[in-house]
């Protein structure tokens, strides 16, 4: 039976009122007692397989939603990263008895949502739909289809939303903070590339999806307008059999946090401000009776707008636009962290001031009207909370899996409230570092390094994968002609270069998910033709000329200013190697040693004589030309070059990936060489 | 740049005003004036300790002068600098402080501010709208300030935001004389010149109770929160009755044809927009069910065939913009690759005249019901919902604030041959206009 519990924060509710109301609105009104906030037990079941059904009654309207959840724990996915993720976009690409069209019509349908993921999934509709909702979800979890040709669709949608991600100075720094704070063989520190989803089958996601989706450690809840008994009837009519391997919960090994603070950077030089965290592991299990005080600090010090680090760092110094911290808890390790964006000259002020605020919290008290403001805000926002059903279902799910007192969220205001000045500063040295931290700064070195150096705390230099870089040039033995000759030999030779007078390259471009078609026309000196065309007609051409050259897009023209022409009438053949070996106004300077795309590779810093930087990457082993970055009217533009191929008697690249990123935004082109013609189909004509 | 599609949805999100909403269950209220005029609607739900509470005011920039746009919009902002009891900035503090949430949105036909607090803050709720109504502050400061805000949220929300003009380049060709004829943000030259005295005059003719609903819903007791609101609201003064008169347009008789120019957007997008009835026309709710038809989800009738099967579209969409004294029905798609956009036009256009012509399926019409009936529930699950679509009733449909519970029973009784009659009526390709949503050329930004 349903069995309906409450509890009183205070024993009265009543509102300060009499028949004659009379108010005095010079002051603010003060509230009335803290509501009653019942919490009813969703009925429980257990299936024969396994599964822990929790059922919250609500008929106030017309709809039920289930929702799934496969307690696996955290999955070490290793040289597999993203296995999981793809997993979980398997199952939403149809069953065995329905395609994906027919599925999305099936729940269209009837007005309802589905959705499926690695760990569980949803369904919600109508009253009337539920069953069929309700047998969609099961279907999709029990008997996906799995097709090979769903699989090559996602794999591609994915490289191509990691390769977006490539200049995201945000989503690098949230790797890189989980990387180097859990190590890259923990669950929480390992991440997805570009080569680990490359290696993926569809065995391996297979294998995944036999392991992982299983009634085994699964919590289903099922939320409004349906009897406990009907939802227990239809729980077991369609999971009811459904069988599948047993889960344990994995053990991890405990991580340390470093022994003294220190900060690790990360350079990107396209980075127009610092991501600056503050982070130490902690480990805090929800039932430990510090989590109400560690909550509490956690809201005093960055937990909103009113709290210590937006007000030291935004409001007094103008740092950022918002600084903020978070703090977790729960069966495994988690983290503290307290994080802001920051203007790159600031960059090691805020250091200092974030240190200072963990500091500060860790030896003085706070005063009382913070910790007040503090509990009238979580009293608020647990109430607002309750208007949502599914936070009822949450709650219980939440007391079974962690292990908690079955009145853990009857009495979680009691205990928020119970919290005084001294517990908030002692859980405050217990979870919040400053001594023994870790600061991750991840943007333009050149601009901040500098200054975190000037800093009492070591400062070690790591690349966007959380690989350590050697920083200094003396490691490298070579210098920057020494690579350039090397190239040019590799690439066929100075003599066989000379010998090319111009290239026809004809490709297929990839760009959001659109396959366009693209040529490439070069000729000595310096004449350029590039043109993209779809169905035949041109969607964009970019001319050089020599002298002259425009660009012209969907019926717009653009022409070369002086500057841009200045800048292409410095290189005098098609391999400007040739030109940086040849004239001494080009300048150049290894800058050591960095991980591209998994190689080692020489980073080489050239200044053209009209002053523009180019960094170039150049394989230690193989000597080729990796990549080149370049900054061109506020555009970043990174090109990734691979698939080196014999053409004649030199080589050439065949695969080339340009992300073009401005203003936050980011674009990437992937072109592949399907024809290569070395001086034939080329005449001056065509640069017109 | 390509063009980030979710933008465009973005942006006409952003303008949409209101939808009609309804919901399954009955919404039970109660209703009355004060002496003063104010229109108080209490729903009380004690499920959860939750409350909102909200003030809807019957002004839009449709209530503006020619020469003053943007000044409906302007007061959502201005109403926020404090009161005689509220100092400047402490507004917004107050709300978080105290666990609750809380904003304001304008649209061409009315204002809405609101408050969401735990319920044993009702007071605090109505303080601050009572505060706000009674005696705002409106002074140099506040008007300096918010109108650098305002031109900061313009620059944010419309001229940096790629499509964000697609709202102004229809309504200003669609309606010549109404005040639907300009946007809700207004001009920021109209802004410049205003004087003080014009925002004060503007406050005292609209901002009153008697142009108000205080729409509260949530775990309340009605008895004691009705003296609560009449301790707060009362000694509010009655403003002058307020006369609107709605402009008629004429009739449109001849196709119009147009090209607008975005500099945000690389992509072009062809539209076509046909003037239509106010929102207490039964026609408005048949077109909401053609919108859906068309273009709503994955298996509607414009994005298979164009997105899915032909792929000569990125983006497509019917749009049902409604509002009080008329509204725009906009079809529009976005091409993918070269596909020139009369193609599109014409697909759309084929689309459109099938409904016309026959009718749809049963099994369409009921996917339709389906949909519609789902959306209803959920937009009636929280207070804040339901304290909004009572206010809306009484604002917008004489005064029957329990409009919210009939809406159900009137989508049920559209049949699928009013479907067909009323695309025919206004879905006319004589009287609409075509508008060429084209790039601005690089020489002329």
């Amino acid at each position: 039976m349903k069995k309906i519990l409450s509890f009183a924060i205070a024993s009265f509710i009543c509102y300060q009122a009499s028949a004659q109301v009379t108010i005095d609105r010079t002051k603010k009104p003060t509230p009335g007692p803290a509501p009653i906030i019942t919490i009813p037990d969703p009925t429980t079941y257990k299936l024969a397989n396994g599964i822990t059904l929790l059922v919250v009654e609500d008929h106030k309207l017309p709809k039920v939603s289930a929702s799934l959840f496969i307690d696996a724990g955290p999955i070490t996915e290793g040289k597999k990263a993203g296995v999981m993720s793809m997993m979980g976009q398997m199952l939403n690409e149809g069953t065995t008895s329905m395609t994906k069209a027919e599925f999305d019509e099936a729940v269209d349908r009837i007005g309802a949502d589905v959705s499926l993921s690695s760990s569980g999934g949803g369904a919600s509709s109508l009253t009337r739909y539920f069953t069929e909702a309700f047998k969609l979800m099961a279907d999709g979890l029990k008997s996906p289809s799995m097709p090979q040709e769903s699989f090559d669709k996602l794999k591609s949608q994915t490289i191509t939303g990691i390769k977006s991600d490539a200049k995201n100075v945000k989503a690098v720094s949230g790797r890189v903070i989980n990387a180097l704070s859990y190590g890259i063989n923990h669950p929480n520190g390992e991440f997805v590339t570009e080569e680990s989803i490359n290696g993926l089958t569809l065995a391996d996601v297979k294998a995944a999806y036999s392991k992982y989706v299983t009634p085994s450690r699964t919590y289903l809840t099922i939320i409004g307008d349906i009897k406990p008994d009907d939802a227990k009837k239809l729980a077991e009519s369609l999971l009811g059999s459904w069988k599948g391997s047993a889960l344990t919960l994995p053990v991890l090994a405990k991580v340390s946090n470093p022994a003294k603070t220190e900060i690790d950077v990360v350079d990107m030089s396209n980075a127009v401000q610092s991501e600056i965290t503050v982070s130490n592991l902690v480990d805090l299990k929800m039932g430990d009776p510090d989590y109400f005080a560690v909550l509490l600090a956690n809201q005093i010090l960055g937990g909103g707008s009113e709290s210590r680090l937006f007000n030291n760092l935004r409001e007094k110094h103008g740092f950022t636009y918002g600084a903020y911290s978070s703090t977790g808890a729960g069966r495994y390790q988690s983290t503290f962290s307290a994080s802001a964006s920051v203007r790159t000259a600031k960059t090691d002020s805020a250091v200092v001031e974030f240190i200072n605020e963990i500091e500060s919290l860790r030896t003085t008290k706070v005063s009382d009207e913070e910790l007040a403001t503090a509990k009238a805000l979580y009293n608020g926002s647990f109430a607002l909370g309750m208007e949502n059903t599914a936070r009822i279902a949450t709650f219980a799910r939440n007391i079974l899996i962690n292990d908690l007192p079955k009145d853990f969220y009857r009495t979680y205001l009691q205990k928020i409230n119970s919290v005084n000045k001294e517990d908030i500063q002692r859980v405050a040295q217990k979870y919040f570092n400053a001594k023994n931290t870790r600061v991750i700064v991840v943007g333009n070195t050149s601009q901040m390094l500098d200054g975190l150096k000037k800093l009492s705390y070591p400062v070690m230099m790591y690349d966007k994968f959380a690989e350590p870089v050697k920083e200094s040039t003396a490691a490298v033995n070579v210098t920057a002609p020494e690579i350039f000759k090397a190239y040019v030999a590799v690439m066929g030779g100075e003599a066989e270069l000379q010998k090319v007078k111009s290239i026809k390259a004809t490709m297929t471009m990839g760009m959001q998910g659109m396959s366009l078609n693209a040529s490439l026309k070069t000729m000595t000196p310096n004449m350029e033709l590039m043109e993209v065309t779809m169905n035949g007609a041109t969607v964009m051409k970019n001319v050089f000329n020599g002298k002259i050259g425009y660009q012209a897009q969907m019926g717009n023209k653009k022409d070369m200013t002086d500057e841009e022409i200045k800048e292409k009438n410095v290189i005098t053949g098609l391999f400007e190697q040739l030109d940086y070996l040849k004239y001494p106004a080009f300048k150049s300077e290894v800058k050591g040693v960095e991980k591209v795309n998994g190689s080692d590779a020489y980073k080489v810093m050239v200044t053209y004589p009209s002053g523009k930087v180019k960094t170039e990457y150049y394989d230690v082993k193989s000597k080729f030309l990796l990549r080149t970055d370049e900054m061109t009217g506020g555009i970043s533009n990174t090109t990734d070059y691979s698939d080196y191929k014999k053409v004649g008697n030199i080589m050439y690249p065949y695969a080339l990936t340009t992300t073009a990123a401005a203003g936050g935004q980011q674009q990437v082109i992937e072109l592949k060489v399907t024809d290569l013609k070395l001086n034939s189909e080329v005449s001056a004509e065509d640069f017109k | 740049m390509m063009l980030n599609q979710k933008r465009f949805i973005y942006a006409f999100l952003l303008l949409g005003g209101i939808s009609a909403t309804a919901m399954a269950q009955k919404v039970e209220f109660t209703e009355y004036d004060l002496p003063n005029g104010l229109h108080v609607v209490l729903h009380q739900d004690n499920a959860a300790p939750v409350v909102a509470v909200s003030v809807m005011y019957h002004v839009g920039s449709k209530n503006e002068l020619t020469n003053r746009t943007g000044f409906a919009h302007f007061f959502e902002h201005l109403l926020f600098e404090g009161s005689e009891n509220i100092k400047r900035g402490e507004f917004m503090k107050i709300v978080s402080s105290n666990g609750g949430q809380n904003n304001a949105n304008t649209t061409q036909d009315r204002t809405f501010y609101y408050e969401v607090f735990p319920s044993n803050q009702l007071k605090l709720g109505l303080w601050l709208e009572s505060e706000r109504m009674f005696h705002p502050v409106i002074n140099e400061v506040g008007v300096k300030t918010q109108n650098e805000v305002v031109k900061e949220e313009k620059r944010l929300r419309i001229d940096n935001q790629p499509y964000g003009h697609f709202a102004e380049e229809i309504f200003k060709r669609l309606f010549t004389k109404h005040p639907y004829t300009w946007q809700t943000i207004g001009s920021m030259d109209d802004l410049d010149a205003a004087k003080l005295d014009e925002f004060k005059a503007f406050f005292s003719k609209y901002y009153v109770p008697n142009n108000a609903v205080l729409s509260i819903a949530g775990d309340i007791d009605v008895a004691k929160t009705k003296e609560m609101v009449s301790a707060y609201f009362a000694a509010v003064p009655k403003g002058e009755p307020i006369n609107y008169k709605k402009i008629i347009e004429e009739p449109i008789t001849k196709p119009m044809v147009d090209t607008a120019y975005d500099a945000n957007i690389q992509l072009p997008a062809i539209m076509a927009a046909y003037r239509i009835p106010g929102l207490m026309d039964k026609d408005a709710t048949t077109l909401e069910m053609i919108s859906s038809i068309l273009s709503g989800g994955a298996s509607s009738k414009l994005y298979r065939k164009m997105v899915d099967e032909k792929k000569n579209a990125l983006q497509v969409g019917a749009i049902n913009y409604v509002l009080e004294d008329y509204g725009a029905y906009i079809t529009y798609a976005l091409p993918n690759g070269e596909t020139p956009l009369n193609t599109l036009l014409a697909d759309i256009d084929d689309e459109v005249t099938k409904l016309q012509t026959e009718l749809i399926t049963e099994e369409e019409y009921k996917k339709i019901q389906n949909q519609f009936e789902s959306n209803y529930v959920t937009a009636n699950s929280r207070m804040l919902g339901v304290a909004e679509n009572l206010a809306n009733g009484y604002t917008f449909y004489n005064k029957n604030t329990g409009h919210v519970n009939e809406e159900l029973d009137e989508i049920r009784k559209i049949t699928r041959e009013d479907i067909r009659t009323v695309a025919k009526k206004y879905l006319q390709p004589n009287s609409r206009l075509v508008l060429y949503y084209l790039p601005k050329p690089v020489a002329a930004q």
